[in-house]
């Protein structure tokens, strides 16, 4: 196999052996692939986790959740390492010591958003940073539309997390439409801006995914339903656990409300299941991990 | 011949006794003051000659020359018009000083064109001074009179006229001794009764929970919540929680307060411990002090109590940074002109913030209209020396009415007053004096006094990894387990009160 290397990174070329099969399938693939990070992930089960770099924060943890289960599960999360969603997707993935691609829409060695810096060093190093352009490209308009079809492209599943009404993630969802790719996108209320796209999609018959147990059921990686250890927990542990269970994210008050416990028991609790990778909290509120 | 009259100068809220001494001499008619006398005592002569002669007495027609003694240090204040009038006339012979020059009294006033005797700023810490030079006597003005009667062993003369105040002086007449209706002692408290309790504020358990630490240890805190969620009504209720000030405590706030002009016949004293409200707008003067006469600014005010920044992320970086020292060592020195003059600054420091630009990140009842870069932009915002500052971090959450129960718990005011001071009884035992907290602690000190054990060890071990903890937030996760076992009335720290502190921590 042949294969160039520079000091901004290596490259693989349409004739190599490692590139990826599905990407052949595409009439416009790309001739080489610039890369950063262990190219043999491009031969890996690969999902795409996409959506606006607006978001809520139902999405971002949507979008962290789905990263993370599906890594979880043996499979490759990619994204573009945007900001918002996309950078979710990438960190739900590494939180569960799993395996992500980011597909750049520069060249390798840039970093865009500057702000996503140490998560691109991060993916360099447990992933892998992919780029159709070549090394010190920089950021334009027309570069991150192109790039999609290669998310979709390299991907078995798209999953649009919450994707506004102009966000390139609807066109990531139209290219791994004509690619044949599964395309799911995650219903969201009719008020929330961000997701107007995203709800659009499924009218258009995109899968809904009213549980992220159904993405992995559909691509045959689901783990048996292992209900949390709850014996792992104190009786004031399960609780909460139980509080939680009921819906989604509760305040601390909601919490005491429901449970009759103190609220220093409850923050108490809450840190030791936050420590345990139980719950996690943001804004004031306590998630379920799952 | 030559008159001496009893006074004295403010320099913040310290005083020092000055002689007003008047000589008439034969000469041109003149009227002049020496002694390092600032522009608004200079500016005095006029009001003093009109003063005089609307009060029928007449003014001299020959050369006054007055002398402050001591000389060195500036002098200032519109209460020298009583003295320097009442030297005229003594000097003048028109009234007899012998018995005052006996009995050491001592004059503060403002004079009016008309003769009438007004009220003067900074009564309460003049008085103060002429008490601990010894002086049992003041003589002041009908409306100040309360303010100065809080000083003890002392007798006050109250006048409303140049007159009554020049019957004092001689010693002829039946001059009015003011006898005080309050006591600074008696924590009565026609204040505290109209205060608000805590009680009003339903569904907030936690945010109070976590206010009664603050309370406790003295801990700075930043609440962040949407508009509306109650994070004034909280921080407004927190001076009520605290432990009641000192009758010590009462005077030096009193002191601050009356230097301001900020008592007067309705409020004689400061006898609830100060919650002052600040908006991002503020200039530094106002925060920390300013002016030509420097006058004590909002955190000077909020001594001995609690200084709120509404908004904190649209302060002005310059305007926060001013308040690092001044937080730091518990006082604020302001320099004017080669003088320099010291406010005490001892706060208990809240901050509020809203989640976002728009206020509705996370928020179920609005929808957040910020970019990712707003909002990541918003956060930046809050100064570093705030974030040094703070302790505590707590996020409080707009309240749905509907979701809460009417049997459910609403801790009032009452109770966590008694958590409050449970744990500064605990503190005060540990540390020997009363006043300090474990928010005061420094590295050494957290050593010394918040041994750990084995087990809350590893668990601050295992929290630094997973959390993550910053080395800051691992040395205040300490001092807050410390004030949430002084709560319990524990002596030692245990492993709830660790993981509850830790909640507590800067998560952004
Ligand atoms: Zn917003």
């Amino acid at each position: 196999m042949m294969q160039t290397e520079n000091s901004a990174g290596r490259s693989i070329d349409y004739e190599d052996a490692g590139y990826p099969v599905r990407l052949k399938e595409l009439g416009d693939a790309p001739k080489k692939i610039y890369y950063r990070g262990d190219v043999s992930l491009l031969g890996s089960r690969c999902v795409a986790v996409v959506g606006s770099r607006k978001y809520s924060e139902n999405g971002r943890k949507t979008a962290f959740d789905v990263g993370k289960a599906a890594a979880g599960a043996g499979l490759t999360v990619v994204s573009g390492m945007a900001r918002g969603i996309d950078t979710a997707a990438h960190e739900g993935a590494l939180a569960a010591g799993g395996k992500t691609i980011a597909v750049l829409g520069t060249g390798v060695d840039i970093c865009y958003p500057a702000a996503n810096r140490q998560l691109k060093e991060r993916i360099e190093h447990e992933g892998l940073v992919i780029s159709e352009l070549p090394p010190g490209m920089p950021a334009s308009r027309a570069t991150f539309p192109r790039r999609n079809r290669i998310i979709s492209g390299i991907s078995e599943a798209v999953v649009v997390c919450e994707a506004g009404l102009n966000s390139g993630a609807l066109i990531t969802a139209g290219l791994a439409e004509e690619q044949g790719r599964y395309v799911y996108a995650v219903p969201s209320g009719i008020y929330n801006k961000c997701a107007l796209g995203s709800n659009m999609l499924i009218r258009d018959g995109a899968m809904p995914l009213v549980v992220i147990d159904d993405l992995l059921h559909d691509l045959g990686v689901a783990v048996s339903s292992e209900d949390k250890d709850l014996s792992d927990m104190g009786e004031d542990e399960k609780k909460v656990y139980e509080a939680l269970l009921g819906g989604g994210e509760k305040t601390v008050d909601e919490i005491c409300r429901q449970t009759f416990l103190a609220p220093e028991a409850v923050n108490g609790i809450v840190t030791v299941m936050e420590m345990k990778g139980i719950v996690w909290t943001a804004l004031g509120k306590i998630f379920l991990a799952k | 011949m030559l008159s001496k009259i009893l006074t004295a100068s403010l320099s913040g809220v310290s005083g020092e006794l000055v002689t007003v001494e008047t000589d008439i001499t034969r000469g041109l008619p003149a009227y002049s003051i020496v002694g390092l006398a600032g522009k608004s005592i200079k500016e005095a002569s006029e009001r003093i000659r009109s003063a005089i002669m609307n009060s029928g007495a007449s003014f001299s027609t020959r050369r006054v020359t007055v002398n402050l003694a001591p000389a060195a240090g500036k002098k200032h204040g519109s209460h020298f018009d009583l003295p320097l009038a009442l030297g005229v006339l003594a000097a003048s012979g028109q009234i007899a000083e012998a018995g005052a020059r006996q009995r050491d009294v001592a004059f503060f006033g403002e004079l009016s064109l008309d003769g009438k005797v007004g009220r003067s700023d900074g009564i309460l810490p003049l008085v103060v001074c002429a008490r601990m030079n010894g002086i049992r006597e003041v003589c002041v003005p009908q409306e100040n009179a309360e303010e100065a009667s809080l000083v003890e062993g002392m007798k006050v003369y109250a006048v409303e006229d140049l007159w009554s105040a020049a019957c004092v002086l001689s010693g002829n007449g039946d001059p009015f001794i003011y006898i005080s209706r309050n006591s600074p002692k008696d924590g009565g408290s026609r204040e505290a009764d109209a205060a608000d309790d805590y009680s009003d504020i339903r569904g907030q358990e936690a945010a109070k929970r976590a206010l009664v630490i603050c309370a406790a240890g003295g801990h700075g805190i930043i609440m962040t919540g949407p508009p509306g969620s109650g994070k004034t009504m909280l921080a407004k209720r927190l001076p009520g929680i605290l432990p009641d000030l000192s009758e010590e405590e009462r005077f030096d706030v009193s002191m601050i307060y009356s230097v301001a002009g900020l008592l007067g016949e309705d409020r004689p004293f400061i006898e609830r411990r100060p919650f002052r409200h600040v908006h991002h707008d503020i200039t530094r003067a106002a925060l920390l002090g300013g002016g030509i006469i420097p006058m004590p600014g909002e955190l000077s005010l909020a001594h001995k109590g609690v200084l709120f920044m509404d908004e904190m992320p649209q302060f002005k970086s310059g305007v926060t940074e001013s308040l690092r020292e001044p937080l730091e060592e518990k006082k604020i020195t302001i320099s004017r002109s080669g003088s320099t003059v010291t406010y005490p600054a001892d706060v208990i420091l809240v901050a509020a913030a809203n989640p976002c630009p728009c206020g509705h990140l996370g928020d179920e009842g609005a929808e957040c209209t910020c970019s990712a870069a707003e909002i990541a932009r918003y956060e930046k915002n809050i100064s570093p020396m705030i974030l040094d500052r703070v302790d505590m971090h707590i996020r409080v959450p707009r309240v749905r009415y509907s979701d809460i129960r009417d049997d459910g718990k609403v801790t009032s005011t009452a109770e966590m007053k008694a958590m409050v001071m449970r744990a500064r009884e605990e503190q005060e035992k540990r540390y020997g004096r009363a006043g300090f907290t474990n928010s005061m602690l420094g590295p050494n000190e957290i050593e010394a006094y918040c041994g750990l054990g084995e087990e809350c060890n590893s668990l601050l071990e295992r929290a630094y990894d997973t959390l993550p903890l910053t080395m800051r937030t691992y040395h205040k996760t300490i001092m807050l387990a410390r004030t949430i076992a002084d709560i319990r009335g524990a002596k030692d720290i245990s492993v709830p009160d660790i993981a509850e502190a830790l909640q507590y921590r800067g998560k952004d």
